[in-house]
């Protein structure tokens, strides 16, 4: 009996040496350093969510994975730089853009890029949107209010005829506005019926569903192409596993918005193993609030909540530095961007509060999104923003959400208060503000003022007088808080010193320059 | 160590675990809600003994109020879970024929079920709350009670005394209540210490994946949760409560081996589970 | 024969009812969940806000006009059918989901109950042949000890030391065979220590018995005996009890997959709870009714195999 004991002891240590032996490989250490690193070996990444929703997305992937295109990208000050479109020019009465396109490029399938596939890619969002995305949705009367007709010129240009004037439209179009993938990977509705065929440094080649993606390099790409040729992108929803796997050497870095929490990059980076990288991004974070609810459709309650709140202590003590402290709703990368300052003011807010409520104690409901809970400071932020509130007699349950279910009860008003983030979608301001201060903004906010200035800044032609309309909607948002925002999020992202040429960008990073380590 | 000093530091265990709870408001140094973005993650001082966590509270206030919830509602579930159990394995066991076998398929449903898949279900369903969480360890505890009680008392129908008790006691309410669930009383608390250990684990369990007690109460399911993403630098947040879940499940759970060693008792080893 | 048959009848009889308990449980659960399924499922894109008499539709399709005894047959008619409803959340058939992630949790919960006999089988025969030994005083301290200790604690002990510490293991996700080993490891070391005292246990008592000293007078050795003789009898409660144990560790999978990001059952019921995805969380239940049943009829027929007694119906 010992004996059959000790046989069973010896399987399992066996059985667990040979485990051991099967994940070695996965240890960066155990790499030879040579002179020229071997850049086909595969780089591991991860991220926390699947960035290849599929078939049925708007996008298929997300711009980060640099598999396709825009037409036109952001520039660090917001304006519109050029990727897919050379250059652009609007007409005198702002009813027509001419936009030029890049010569000798191909999708991944071969076929080339040209006026035609331009086309072909709006007809789709006019045809078969909107498309719903965990990124964007795709929805041709945002990106392109207005459109009436979208012509070929020649092979390499292409005009969009407007009905109105639309001086932001070049603006619109940038990122995720404007996906430009070849039309024969597209079925007849407008879904995808194979990988993506993009223009991008980097081609799909394999993927499963909420478990990873594998990308490589297209040694065709238009422009520098990609230095390492293969990278295997994970999707892990946990913030301790991504930052577990780093330690452990599973991965070699972590991107999207939210792939690291700053306290678990400034614990990783306090090694000399790693190294972070950060860049102000798109994305800031917000407290939205229910404007039609009892109490808080009082501005004196809602600008209690807002006194209420220590940005800046949230800013330096829960994201350790990363971010914009601000009550603008619009993002620092915009263009026309005023940097507010920001107020806390504890007991003018308890004295505000003390006027809407009296004695009487109010029963609110925070939604935090999950995803805020796996990217994000939230669980820590709800807290603190409770432990606030319950100073001006308000006593706060926090409820967490599936991301899509929040969003849901958001777009119905089916709540009080919401924690949630709010990407640029494109480069026009009028896009962002319009979600907090246009009509069927979730908050339920009504300003008649605010309508008007919307109005007038999507058709106003004069630089000048739009830039300075855009500065009267921020103060007008500023002063009466059609939603509170908290800060404006920095794009924070962390790798192994193994990994070289990895920085973050406004929305991603740069996976066509990393190598390995030489 | 004797059986009995090793019983009577078990139930001195449970009983300082369920002390500390009760007299928190009292024996707490500091509040355990009372955010102080100033002083977080801070070490063990002498202003705060264990230290604070990510919101700058005091983890040991934190920890001593910690298993207020838990203590609480598995305490109370179990002693519910007992009542239902007891009535409904009497009854089965009793009367036997139809009424047995019509509640022995309704006992084989819960246990059909592994209880925290019922837990889950349930919390799910109705929302996070002390009620949801309550009913959760109801549902799961009653059906294991009653399957013991059924089979002791239909062991016991068939005793001599009985049969002779029921010459002059015709009504069984009475002669169940008063003679036979007495003799059933060492198995049962053997029972109820080991139901009650495993609803506390069940409750720290689901609160620690998010699905039990809700913020800002301090539960030490939570708090271990809470204590991962800063661990390097501040243990303590995450070993206090860790620590005393650890002596309130062994306290609870050795108190019940040790009983059932004295006592004696059958207790079916295979119930021991769920 | 018939008396075998007989027997399978009676636990097949049994299994059902039990079943269709447990979906009359299930549908009750969807009962109780607050909200309206109608509005759920219109709304589910986030993007449109339906109309009441788009509602109305809806629920009338659903049949939630009607009585519940009437809901539940209905209900019931479409699990026959093999519909087991749509998610709200995705509004996808939940079949799609389930057929990816069954396999996750059987998975995990077979390689943790595989750990727990291997070690409980010749650790328990080792303890109960050197009873009184040291190993033996350490191990039945050790007992209570283990057993207090909830799994995600000893899961998280486990990443620390073998996956982040040694590099071994992965750390999450489901990469492979050795992503199982650790969740697996997690689940079932807490019931590995009760399961070994209780066949330890066992084979001290079979030690006892005229069966075995009977076959000691014969003249086979004890080590031998302990085996051929004594292990087959201590074995009937000790399999019932790890039938029980493996019930439990199919519960547990759901913690183990929230630490470890598996995707299983677990991980996508708790994703459907912070979606209020009723119809998600009641397939969940019916999933591990059939799963927990089909374990129940395998532990009976391991039990009828190894017992020729209970063969005959008593």
């Amino acid at each position: 009996m010992k004996r059959l004991f000790k046989q069973i002891v010896a399987v399992m240590t066996f059985a667990m040496v040979l485990a051991g032996c099967g994940s070695g490989s996965a240890d960066p250490d155990a790499s030879q350093s040579s002179p020229q690193a071997n850049q086909d070996r595969q780089v591991v990444l991860a991220a926390p969510r699947d960035l290849t929703p599929g078939e049925k997305d708007g996008y298929y992937s997300s711009l980060i994975l640099q598999v396709w295109e825009p037409l036109v990208t952001l520039g660090a000050d917001g304006s519109p730089q050029p990727a897919l479109a050379t250059g652009w020019d609007m007409s005198e009465d702002g009813k027509e853009w001419t936009i030029s396109l890049r010569d000798g490029v191909a999708f991944h399938d071969g076929t080339d890029f040209n006026a035609d596939a331009v086309i072909a890619n709006i007809e789709r969002v006019r045809q078969h949107g909107p498309k719903t995305s965990p990124f964007y949705t795709l929805d041709a009367s945002k990106t392109y209010p207005g459109l009436v007709s979208v012509d070929k010129v020649d092979d390499h240009t292409v005009r969009l005829m407007f009905d109105e004037p639309s001086p932001s439209a070049i603006q619109r179009l940038t990122n995720f506005g404007s996906p430009m993938v070849s039309p024969d990977c597209l079925d007849e509705n407008g879904d995808f019926s194979t990988h993506v065929q993009g223009t991008g440094p980097f081609r799909i080649t394999d993927h499963v569903t909420d478990q990873y993606t594998i990308l490589e390099a297209n040694d065709d790409y238009w422009g520098d192409t990609a230095q390492v040729s293969s990278v295997k992108v994970l999707s892990m929803p946990s913030a301790d596993s991504r930052a577990s796997a780093l330690r452990s050497g599973e991965i070699q870095g972590v991107l999207d918005i939210g792939a690291i929490l700053p306290s678990q990059a400034v614990h990783l980076t306090e090694s000399d193993e790693f190294v972070a990288s950060s860049r102000p991004s798109t994305i800031s974070h917000f407290m939205m609030v229910n404007q039609s609810r009892e109490y808080l459709n009082d501005p004196r309650l809602v600008k209690a909540l807002s006194l209420a709140i220590d940005r800046q202590l949230i800013v330096d003590e829960l994201y350790d530095g990363y971010g914009v402290a601000s009550a603008n709703p619009l993002n620092a990368s915009e263009l026309g961007y005023i940097q507010d300052k920001v107020v806390y003011d504890l007991p003018e807010a308890k004295d505000l509060a003390n006027q809407v409520l009296g004695d009487q104690r109010l029963s609110l409901e925070l939604l935090v999104p999950q995803y805020g809970i796996d990217r994000y400071p939230y669980k820590e932020q709800a807290e603190y923003i409770q432990s606030q509130l319950s100073e001006l007699g308000i006593d706060m349950a926090i409820t967490i959400l599936e991301g899509s279910e929040q969003t849901k009860r958001r777009t119905e008003g089916n709540f009080d208060l919401a924690l949630h983030t709010q990407g640029m979608p494109d480069g026009d301001p009028v896009t962002m503000l319009k979600v907090f201060m246009g009509p069927n903004n979730g908050g339920c906010y009504s300003n008649e003022q605010a309508d008007q200035l919307l109005a007038q800044a999507s058709v106003e032609l004069d630089e000048q007088k739009r830039m300075d309309l855009y500065k009267q909607l921020q103060e007008l948002a500023l002063e009466t808080r059609p939603t509170i925002p908290l800060l404006h999020d920095d794009y924070l992202i962390v790798h192994h010193r193994d990994l070289e040429g990895y920085d973050a960008t406004a929305y991603g990073v740069t996976l066509s320059t990393m190598h390995w380590a030489g | 160590m004797s059986r009995d000093s090793a019983l009577r530091i078990a139930a001195g265990m449970l009983i300082a675990v369920a002390a500390m709870s009760l007299l928190a408001p009292v024996i707490a140094p500091a509040s355990p809600i009372a955010v102080d973005m100033s002083l977080r993650n801070a070490p063990p001082s002498s202003a705060h003994w264990l230290g604070t966590d990510t919101l700058g509270r005091d983890v040991a206030s934190r920890v001593i109020y910690g298993g207020r919830g838990a203590l609480a509602i598995s305490f109370g579930a179990t002693l519910i879970s007992m009542v239902i159990g007891i009535a409904l394995g009497s009854l089965a066991g009793w009367f036997g024929k139809f009424t047995d076998t019509a509640i022995q398929v309704f006992m084989s449903i819960f246990q059909g079920l592994p209880g925290l898949t019922i837990s889950i279900a349930i919390v799910g369903v109705m929302g996070a709350s002390n009620l949801s969480i309550s009913v959760a360890m109801v549902a799961t505890g009653w059906s294991g009670i009653s399957r013991v009680v059924r089979s002791q008392i239909r062991n016991l129908r068939n005793e001599q005394f009985v049969e002779a008790a029921k010459v002059y006691l015709p009504a069984p309410g009475y002669l169940i209540v008063r003679h036979l669930l007495p003799l059933t009383m060492p198995t049962l608390v053997v029972l109820a210490t080991q139901r009650m250990g495993r609803m506390i684990l069940m409750i720290a369990s689901l609160s620690f994946i998010g699905v039990g007690l809700q913020p800002p109460t301090p539960d030490w399911g939570v708090m271990i949760q809470d204590g991962r993403q800063y661990f390097a630098q501040q243990p303590w947040a995450l070993l206090g409560p860790a620590v005393m879940l650890f002596i309130a499940s062994f306290s609870v759970a050795r108190l019940g081996e040790l009983l059932r060693d004295r006592w004696d008792t059958f207790s079916d080893d295979a119930m021991a589970v769920r | 024969m018939t008396n075998l048959l007989r027997v399978l009848a009676r636990h097949l009889i049994q299994g059902v009812l039990t079943l269709l308990g447990i979906t009359v449980l299930s549908f009750l659960l969807g009962h109780i969940a607050p909200g309206d399924p109608a509005y759920a499922i219109l709304g589910s894109d986030g993007v449109t806000v339906p109309t009441e008499e788009q509602v109305q539709v809806v629920r009338e399709s659903l049949g939630l006009d009607r009585s519940v005894v009437e809901q539940y047959f209905l209900w019931l008619g479409q699990l026959f059918r093999g519909n087991i409803g749509v998610s709200f959340m995705t509004n996808r058939l939940i079949e799609q989901e389930l057929l990816a992630r069954i396999p996750v949790t059987v998975q995990l919960s077979l390689l943790a109950i595989t750990f727990l006999v291997l070690t409980s089988l010749p650790l328990g025969l080792f303890l109960a042949l050197h009873k009184d030994s040291l190993l033996d005083h350490l191990f039945l301290g050790l007992t209570s000890l283990f057993s207090a200790v909830p799994g995600f604690l000893v899961a998280l002990v486990l990443i620390l030391i073998f996956a982040e510490g040694l590099r071994l293991l992965p750390t999450s996700g489901l990469n492979g065979p050795t992503s199982l080993i650790l969740p697996a490891l997690a689940i079932s070391l807490g019931s590995m220590t009760q399961i070994t005292r209780v066949l330890r246990a066992e084979l001290l008592a079979a030690f006892g018995t005229e069966y075995f000293q009977s076959a000691r007078a014969k003249g086979f050795p004890f080590r031998f005996a302990a085996v051929k003789h004594a292990l087959p009898n201590a074995m009937s409660s000790v399999l019932t009890l790890w039938g029980n144990y493996f019930i439990a560790i199919l519960g547990g999978s759901a913690v183990a997959e929230s630490i470890f990001a598996l995707p299983g059952l677990g991980q996508w019921v708790l994703k459907s709870i912070n979606s209020h995805d009723y119809p998600a969380i009641q397939a969940y239940v019916l999933v591990m009714g059939v799963l927990c049943l089909m374990i129940f009829l395998v532990v009976d027929l391991l039990q009828l195999a190894i017992q020729p007694r209970l063969r005959r119906a008593s």
